[in-house]
């Protein structure tokens, strides 16, 4: 398994508390890696250490065996891409002028604008379904429009790594159903993809490595099939469960064996 | 009250009227400690006895015309005018529902300052036409600011609006005193600023008379206004007619501010600050009126205190103390709910 | 796009050269424009010469100062993502207006260069505690402005207090404070028009990276933008480019309000765009206002901040009354 990203022996802290206790992980190249755990586990945490967001306390996040904190933040917008949970739209700004801006990184102040840079706009626009949103204003725009206009914006920035954290809220079902698979697609062309996702089912069926984050820590890490067991459903969640294969992609699939608990 | 007491509720209700009680007599007697340091304190010093003898109706020549000619009455129009201020803050603040909107924050007390300076320059002034002037003017600011409330504007917009209302009529000030001549300018730049330096008795007595016929009817609005923060369907529900509430409460709130800057100046912050210390001491979250009055003399006093005791060339406007002060407080009171905010 | 732009570059800037020439024209003895042409290359009558050669670094100053003013608010606006951002409500102007009037009382001096420096120190402490407050626990764009404006309240109140201390300097600081271009040698242009051009510079470099910041800290963080150090860059702007501007006219409001939101409703949200057209802006309501004065007041000098109280305060009102629909 090849990979670039990695985490050695990181731990971090949010606001003085610890969040992620030394953890060590690496993210295979050209793979749909899904982190997931119980709410507070870490998992934006851990994403924002990936891009160079927050710095860990301890360890090194290693990009290329080199670690992220000495990249200088355009050189590392080269190679990874985030999308945070609660971007900003300034007010009055369009589609096609939003996702402009994911070029950011591959101009300099003498070559601002080019046939490049078009082209990748017009192809991430594309592939995020908002071509023809492209003249509207973002404002107008709904919650899932809007969402998919700011994965266009990361996939214009054109890195060979892509981190999203929660890219299905705001989404209705039939558009969660068409990120994964644009997600699992763009992997399967040979990017790397880390999402935070909340449905385990959704990243069993399209991701094809998740990784199990609970007090802080990897509880497991790997292929659905060896991470997605009721063992693991315990230990994350606390939650009873059976594992039985999806009805249409034979990924494993959770259904909670309890119909009411006392947490 | 005892049989209330057994109730977990009444229990709540006793506590917050006790703090209540506790908070308006921590405020009375601040008020107090000022009010005799004011009188002890200047060019010519007194002992606390020798005021006690004055007020009694003794003391030599001097003690009396100094306690009772200059400094009792500069203290008690600080009272009188922080009252004023601190109770049309508190109008202010609970019907627009927002610890921004204070009549200085909005403009309202800008337009009583142009009104009352086109009394002064224009008809001559008196009282009564300065009184009227600012009233008009005040309205007017009112008028313009409620014209936007009318469209639907709230929250930080409105804010911003008040503020630019307020910069054009104190620009209209400004233009109208340059065009006025030097000697005319300088003697009302004082009074622009907001000034008790020469009070005297017949500006206190007025500044007396408006209080007396405004803040008991002030203080009458906190029941509807309680009811009134709970939004209009509630208040209309339980048998109250909000637009009518509002109204005499933006009434008495802009007379209250309007009559203070006509015969005081244009002082900032006092509306703003008292009825938030009103809340913080009171801590209920509920509409506290007589705390705020309580708080607003307090502050004035305070601030009166400070400016005669800062040596300088000219005697210092009690608004430049304010204006220091409040916007002092103003960074006390982001730090803590930047602290409150992150803990 | 890109031709409005053009179509706003171009208008702005013939406007900008129509006002300049009227300002050198129009005044407590007005002269005909072609007396003004002619005295520009010296071949006018006498006294066109030594009236055009009087209004001339007046008409300079107003420029530089409106571009100043204009291009700190524009960055400000940016970089706090709060279209109300405003080297005046903000209170670096009043800080850096304390300043000087703290300059000149204790050191009686008044050399325009010593001035420029005494504003932009001003401009900086009060900056930077404006910064320091309101982002203790979150800086949000209503913080932003309340710290603000308790900043303008303390430095200006402050300011009052050591004026009134001294009758000689009430009068000398009053026509200033208010904001006038009253010069008539080249002295404050000289001292003044190295900042401006060094904040313009440092603006310009800043475009790009302004775009970024627009959305959001997170992803600008993540398109390859330090954060920390464009806000730097930014803050550095803002003092050289406000603290200049105060030293020149005294604290003048607006014009860092009304330049960037104006060029915002024509260019749309192109950061580079709009500092452009803001910098061409800034002068031409500086002029303006000056010329407005002049026209309302020939003998008084109605001072700058007045007239652009006037006519800022409605445009304020409209556009804080328009702002979700920008």
């Amino acid at each position: 398994m090849n990979y670039r990203l990695q985490l050695d022996r990181v731990s971090a802290a949010y606001e003085g508390v610890s969040v992620l206790k030394d953890i060590s992980l690496v993210l295979p190249d050209g793979v749909f890696t899904a982190i997931m755990g119980a709410n507070g586990s870490g998992k934006s945490t851990l994403l924002k250490l990936l891009g160079g967001a927050v710095a860990p306390v301890a360890g090194k996040i290693l990009l290329d065996g080199k670690p992220v904190s000495a990249l200088r933040p355009r050189h590392l917008a080269r190679d990874i891409a985030m999308l945070p949970q609660f971007p900003l739209a300034p007010d009055g700004i369009r589609v096609a002028e939003l996702v402009m801006r994911g070029r950011f990184p591959h101009q300099t102040m003498f070559r601002q604008w080019s046939a490049a840079d078009r082209t990748a706009v017009d192809a991430a626009m594309a592939q995020a379904g908002v071509a023809d949103l492209a003249h509207r204003l973002v404002s107008t725009l709904s919650g899932g429009q809007r969402q998919r206009v700011w994965i266009a914006l990361v996939l214009a920035q054109d890195t060979p790594i892509l981190l999203l954290d929660e890219p299905t809220s705001f989404l209705d079902i039939a558009y969660q159903v068409e990120l994964m698979a644009l997600l699992s697609e763009l992997s399967e062309r040979g990017r790397t993809i880390v999402a935070v996702l909340h449905d385990i089912n959704q990243a069993s069926r399209h991701a094809s490595h998740l990784v199990m984050l609970a007090g802080g820590q990897v509880i497991a890490a790997g292929r659905p099939d060896e991470v997605v067991r009721a063992e693991t459903m315990r230990a994350v969640f606390r939650l009873e469960s059976v594992i039985v294969p999806d009805p249409v992609t034979f990924t494993p699939m959770v259904v909670p064996s309890e119909l009411r608990r006392n947490r | 009250m005892s049989v209330i007491i057994a109730s977990p509720a009444g229990g709540i209700a006793l506590k917050t009227s006790r703090r209540r009680l506790l908070a308006g007599i921590f405020l009375c007697l601040a008020g107090l400690g000022i009010g005799i340091w004011t009188l002890a304190s200047g060019d010519y010093p007194l002992t606390f006895y020798e005021i006690l003898d004055v007020v009694r109706g003794g003391g030599d020549e001097t003690a009396r015309m100094v306690v009772m000619e200059w400094r009792l009455p500069r203290f008690l129009a600080a009272l009188v005018a922080g009252a004023m201020l601190g109770l049309a803050g508190a109008l202010f603040q609970s019907v627009f529902r927002n610890p921004l909107a204070s009549p200085d924050v909005m403009g309202f007390d800008a337009g009583a300052h142009f009104g009352a300076v086109v009394a002064m320059l224009v008809f001559g002034g008196g009282f009564f036409l300065v009184a009227g002037g600012a009233l008009s003017g005040g309205a007017v600011a009112a008028l313009a600011v409620y014209l936007f409330v009318a469209r639907g504007l709230s929250g930080f917009r409105l804010i911003v609006v008040g503020i630019g209302i307020g910069q054009l009529f104190f620009a209209a000030s400004q233009w109208l005193l340059l065009q006025a001549g030097e000697e005319a300018a300088v003697a009302v730049a004082s009074w622009g600023l907001g000034s008790l330096n020469d009070m005297d008795k017949s500006r206190l007595a007025y500044l007396g008379i408006s209080a007396v016929l405004l803040v008991p009817p002030g203080l009458l609005l906190a029941r509807s206004l309680r009811q009134l923060e709970l939004g209009d369907a509630i208040a209309r529900g339980t048998g109250l007619d909000p637009g009518r509430t509002r109204l005499s409460a933006i009434l008495v709130g802009l007379a209250l501010s309007a009559l203070v800057t006509a015969l005081v100046g244009p002082i900032g912050f006092i509306a703003l600050v008292a009825p938030q210390i009103a809340r913080r001491l009171t801590a209920d979250g509920d509409v506290a009126l007589v705390h705020a009055a309580l708080a607003g003399s307090i502050l004035l006093g305070a601030s009166d205190l400070l400016a005669q005791k800062i040596p300088s060339g000219m005697p210092l406007p009690v608004g430049v103390v304010t204006l220091v002060l409040g916007g002092l407080w103003f960074f006390w009171l982001l730090l803590r709910s930047g602290r409150v905010g992150t803990s | 796009m890109t031709a409005r732009l053009g179509l706003a570059v171009a208008l702005a800037s013939s406007m900008l050269c129509i006002l300049a020439l009227a300002s050198l024209a129009i005044g407590a003895k007005s002269l005909p424009l072609g007396e003004v042409l002619a005295a520009l290359t010296g071949d006018a009558s006498d006294v066109a010469n030594e009236i055009v050669a009087m209004r001339v670094p007046r008409m300079l100053l107003a420029i530089l100062a409106g571009i100043g003013f204009a291009l700190a608010g524009a960055v400000m606006q940016a970089v706090t993502r709060n279209v109300l951002a405003d080297p005046g409500i903000m209170g670096v102007n009043a800080g850096a207006s304390l300043a000087v009037v703290l300059c000149v009382a204790l050191t009686g001096m008044a050399q325009p260069m010593t001035l420029v420096w005494a504003a932009m120190g001003g401009a900086l402490v009060t900056g930077a505690l404006v910064q320091i407050f309101s982002s203790l626990g979150g800086a949000t764009a209503l913080r932003l402005v309340l710290c603000g404006v308790a900043m303008s309240a303390i430095a200006g109140g402050a300011g009052w207090a050591v004026t009134l201390s001294d009758p000689d300097l009430f009068r000398r600081v009053l026509v200033w404070g208010a904001g006038s271009l009253i010069v008539t040698d080249f002295e404050p242009v000289r001292a003044v028009a190295p900042f401006v051009l060094a904040g313009v510079l440092l603006t310009l470099v800043l475009g790009p990276r302004l775009n970024a910041i627009a959305l959001g800290n997170d992803l600008a963080r993540s398109l390859g933008v330090g954060i920390a150090g464009t806000q730097m860059a930014a803050a550095a702007s803002v003092v050289v480019l406000a603290g200049a501007a105060t030293s020149a006219t005294g604290p003048v409001g607006f014009v860092g309000l009304l330049a960037p939101l104006a060029a915002r409703a024509v260019v749309g949200v192109d950061q580079r765009a709009i500092l452009a057209l803001t910098a061409l802006l800034g002068p031409v309501l500086l002029l303006s206002a000056d010329l407005l004065a002049r026209v309302v007041l020939p003998q008084g000098e109605a001072p700058l901040g007045i007239v652009m109280a006037f006519a800022g305060a409605p445009v304020l009102i409209a556009l804080a009354y328009r702002i979700g629909d920008l």
